[in-house]
């Protein structure tokens, strides 16, 4: 019906609708870059690094987001902070979280920024009082100094450190994954089964959440839709989600629908990374929010969809 | 002085009062750009919310394929309502009560929108799964029933999909009703079909009754969200915001009139200072004047002064003039005297003769017989015409009277050169003839050039040049005199030059005199300079001759060498300036 119905619209001249060849996809590709100030980046770049910003100096972004070697995320189910204190959510992957239209799972930051901000006062996270005491520990630098000075012409601060922090995640972004190029119009970048997962993605309905330039990450969805996650027999439904903010009844166990794009390589899965595999998790997905039954050959399929979504990590990062 | 103090008192209260209406004017914000900038605002935020609410249609009716827009849509929507209050300080003042409402409300009314948004999509993204699979799985359960010969069921399964369809369609409002009740029949067919067909039959109920429940939320969410009142709010913030500007029509009418009246001050101050202008102007005349009389009395007496030494120069040199006139008329008038004075003796001793003749006439016309009577007579004559010299005498008387005519010729020569010397003209600037003049200067003071040799190199073509002609003697008089002062009266030589060059003729005196120092002949134009005795010369001589060259445009040179001689030469325009 698809077909028809396209060449039937293009011939009555409703292609102004869109000219990409990807117009009328629930997936778009990710965009080469997301415009951003370099020398603020670079800043933010080693501060993304700098461990002074925790409390006992062990911590920094980079401790649980992983960029070099973990895909912006980690291998742990939930995070790591100081003194060996554990938090309760699964790290999700830097990468291409500038795509996303609120940061953590329950979507309680709605800029880059406000995010950035947050681990660092977090006491099992980073573990600073305050913000100010996290400046006091990093205002003698010297080389910090004189770069808030000629970029941003004011002293250490906050809003400073923060804002070249996301100016920095804004160069973390996955372009030109081999699905990408297959939506430009490269029909060799994907395999038959590659294709054929995406058919399946769409039919069974997981395009419906996951959609979007970042597969996911612009809506709230609950977990457990179309079947009560209490039945997961795990601990999935521990994890209130976006009640914890609203207190609302309607969003309990809502969460931000989390991006697909380097899902496969960012296991442990789901909130609390209570999910190892992602054959696990995508079993899941389908018995609590499709509500169906799915053969196993579909699901393979599915994830060399999965897999075809990996994109180029960015220049400098490896 | 005081009419000075005054203005500037005036200015300064104008410099404070400008001032104070500057501060005033910087209190009241620039309303026209603060009020454009606002609209810009309100404009931009109504055109997000109109664009939000078309998304969302484009959505629901599947035309937008992802989320992806709207979502940017209703951030971009929210973010612009933040940026207005964080450029408009008002909005968020709680002292401008309606303001600050409007504002909060339309903020408000946007989270809700927000809201409502999000909730469609979570919704709609499981009613359109359903949507989509109960067809795929319904088909199936009706092949099912098909083949195990329950075409009832089957029916009830395909009746169910087409409710649904239509259920889904906004076309067929029957199946709003239809299909809660086909749902539940449903259920019942679990028992007449095969087990295997169980968890389909559990799947089509289950997505059929999701389509049911989810497409209520999505419509509601989807209805609150179009109907939510961000225009409304928008056009009341911007009532209230017109409202919240009035405030400045008071003070801006104010400040209109204040500009007014300090424009109108500013005036009155000017046609003041102008008036007072004025009347400077009127009395500067007269205090020019008064100030510059005494100046002017100086200068006045000044000129006078120097017209009196020019005079008495020229009385000087008149006296030395007179002097040497006097002496001119005196050596011919004494030896003219002298002879007539002999004449007179002589003709005294021919009168005699002339008795004594006369005595013989008489006798004579007596009859002339007495004898004793005319040889006394004869006797008579014969001794006064030896007494009288003889025939001698009356050459001689002869030449003495010729002698006494040369000499009164010469005083009559004399008195027309005098004439010629102080010829008076019409005017200063009628022509001379530098020829003319010469020969009458030189003539003048002939006794004091003596027997100096006096050489003329002439240009016989030279023009008449615009010069008074007693000013021209009097040039060349000094210049004549000073030369035949310099040289030695024995072989002192003057040798004068004439000659035109270009337009400007050119007289030049060479004596061979004893000639001037570098000092003096610096200094030989200077009024009261001179190398003569005390009541020789008044020392204005050269410096009246410098004057009078000057005055009409010429020039004057001086060389001098020590014991070889000077050379003055003048160049004189043969045109006035004027011609």
């Amino acid at each position: 019906m698809n077909h028809l119905l396209r060449w039937t619209l293009a011939i009555i001249g409703l292609i102004p609708v869109s000219f990409s060849s990807w117009a009328n996809e629930p997936i778009a590709p990710i965009p080469d870059k997301i415009d951003h100030n370099i020398a603020q980046a670079e800043f933010g770049k080693k501060l993304f690094f700098d461990t002074r910003l925790s409390a006992d100096n062990s911590i920094s972004c980079a401790s649980c987001h992983n960029i070099t070697t973990g895909f912006g995320a980690e291998k742990s189910a939930v995070s790591t902070g100081i003194k060996k204190q554990t938090g309760s959510r699964n790290s999700p992957t830097i990468f291409n979280s500038a795509l996303n239209f609120t940061q953590f799972w329950d979507g309680r930051a709605t800029t880059l920024q406000h995010q950035a901000s947050s681990p660092v006062t977090n006491p099992v996270e980073m573990g600073m009082a305050s913000w100010e005491q996290a400046i006091a520990n990093i205002e003698n630098d010297q080389e910090y100094k004189q770069l808030a000075k000629s970029l941003y012409n004011s002293e250490l601060t906050e809003e400073l450190v923060t804002h070249a922090l996301a100016e920095f995640e804004k160069t973390l972004i996955t372009p030109n994954a081999p699905f990408d190029s297959y939506l430009k119009g490269d029909e060799n970048a994907i395999n038959g089964e590659q294709k054929k997962g995406y058919l399946l993605f769409k039919a069974y309905g997981c395009a419906s959440c996951h959609q979007g330039a970042n597969v996911g990450g612009n809506m709230f969805q609950k977990i457990g839709v179309l079947k009560d996650i209490t039945m997961q027999g795990g601990t999935l439904a521990n994890d209130l989600g976006r009640f914890n903010i609203t207190s609302n009844q309607w969003d309990k166990r809502v969460f931000k629908v989390p991006s697909l794009r380097l899902a496969v390589k960012t296991a442990p899965y789901f909130h609390d990374g209570s999910v190892a595999t992602i054959e696990e998790a995508v079993d899941i997905m389908i018995n609590f929010q499709l509500g169906r039954k799915v053969p196993k050959s579909d699901r393979q399929a599915i994830i060399a969809f999965l897999n075809s979504l990996v994109g180029e990590l960015p220049r400098g990062v490896k | 002085m005081k009419s000075s103090l005054l203005l500037v008192a005036l200015f300064i209260i104008a410099l404070f009062t400008g001032a104070a209406l500057f501060f005033y004017k910087s209190k009241i914000p620039d309303i026209y750009q603060l009020n454009n900038a606002v609209q810009l605002q309100l404009n931009r935020v109504s055109s997000l919310d109109t664009n939000t609410n078309e998304l969302a249609l484009k959505n629901r009716i599947n035309i937008e394929t992802n989320y992806d827009t709207i979502t940017k849509s209703v951030s971009q929507l929210k973010r612009s309502v933040k940026n207005m209050a964080e450029k408009n300080a008002p909005f968020l003042d709680p002292k401008n009560a309606l303001l600050n409402k409007r504002y909060k409300a339309l903020q408000q009314e946007i989270e809700v929108k927000s809201d409502f948004i999000e909730n469609f999509k979570t919704r709609f993204a499981v009613l359109r799964n359903s949507e989509r699979y109960v067809p795929v799985v319904g088909e199936r359960l009706v092949l099912t029933a098909q083949q195990n010969n329950l075409t009832d069921i089957a029916t009830l399964y395909r009746d169910t999909i087409i409710t649904a369809f239509n259920f889904s369609s906004p076309y067929d409002k029957n199946a709003d009703d239809r299909l809660p009740e086909l749902i539940i029949q449903l259920q019942a067919t679990e028992a007449p079909m095969p087990d295997e067909a169980l968890s389909d039959i559990i799947e089509f109920t289950r997505h059929t009754q999701t389509m049911l429940n989810e497409k209520l939320y999505v419509d509601t969410y989807l209805n609150n969200a179009l109907q939510t009142r961000t225009q409304e709010n928008i056009t009341e913030l911007n009532l209230a915001w017109h409202e919240w500007l009035k405030q400045f029509d008071h003070p801006k009418r104010l400040l209109e009139y204040a500009i007014i009246a300090y424009i109108a001050y500013i005036l009155i101050i000017l046609a003041v200072a102008l008036f007072l202008l004025r009347l400077r102007y009127k009395n500067l005349a007269q205090n020019v004047e008064e100030k510059t009389s005494e100046l002017k009395l100086t200068f006045d007496q000044l000129q006078q002064s120097e017209i009196q030494l020019m005079q008495a120069e020229k009385m000087s040199s008149l006296g030395q003039l007179v002097a040497g006139i006097a002496h001119e008329v005196n050596t011919p008038l004494g030896y003219v005297s002298s002879n007539i004075s002999t004449i007179k003796r002589d003709l005294h001793r021919l009168d005699a003769i002339w008795v004594a003749i006369q005595k013989l006439n008489q006798e004579i016309r007596a009859g002339g017989k007495d004898r004793h009577k005319l040889s006394q007579i004869l006797r008579e004559i014969v001794v006064s015409y030896r007494d009288s010299g003889g025939k001698q005498t009356v050459a001689e008387l002869s030449e003495l009277l010729d002698d006494s005519v040369q000499g009164l010729s010469e005083i009559s020569q004399l008195v027309i050169s005098l004439n010629d010397f102080s010829r008076i003209d019409k005017s200063d600037n009628s022509a001379a003839n530098v020829h003319e003049s010469l020969k009458s200067t030189i003539k003048i003071c002939s006794n004091v050039i003596g027997e100096r040799k006096i050489t003329r190199l002439y240009n016989s073509d030279l023009p008449e040049i615009p010069f008074s002609a007693i000013q021209l003697n009097q040039v060349f008089l000094n210049i004549l005199t000073n030369a035949a002062y310099a040289t030695s009266p024995d072989d002192g030589e003057i040798r004068i030059t004439t000659d035109l060059r270009d337009d400007q003729v050119l007289i030049e005196f060479l004596d061979n005199g004893c000639g001037m120092d570098t000092l003096t002949e610096r200094k030989i134009f200077d009024p009261f300079f001179t190398t003569k005795g005390v009541n020789e010369g008044t020392g204005l001589g050269m410096s009246i001759v410098y004057k009078l060259v000057k005055g009409h445009g010429g020039d004057i040179e001086v060389n001098s060498r020590l014991g070889e001689g000077t050379t003055i030469r003048i160049l004189l325009p043969v045109t006035t300036g004027e011609q």
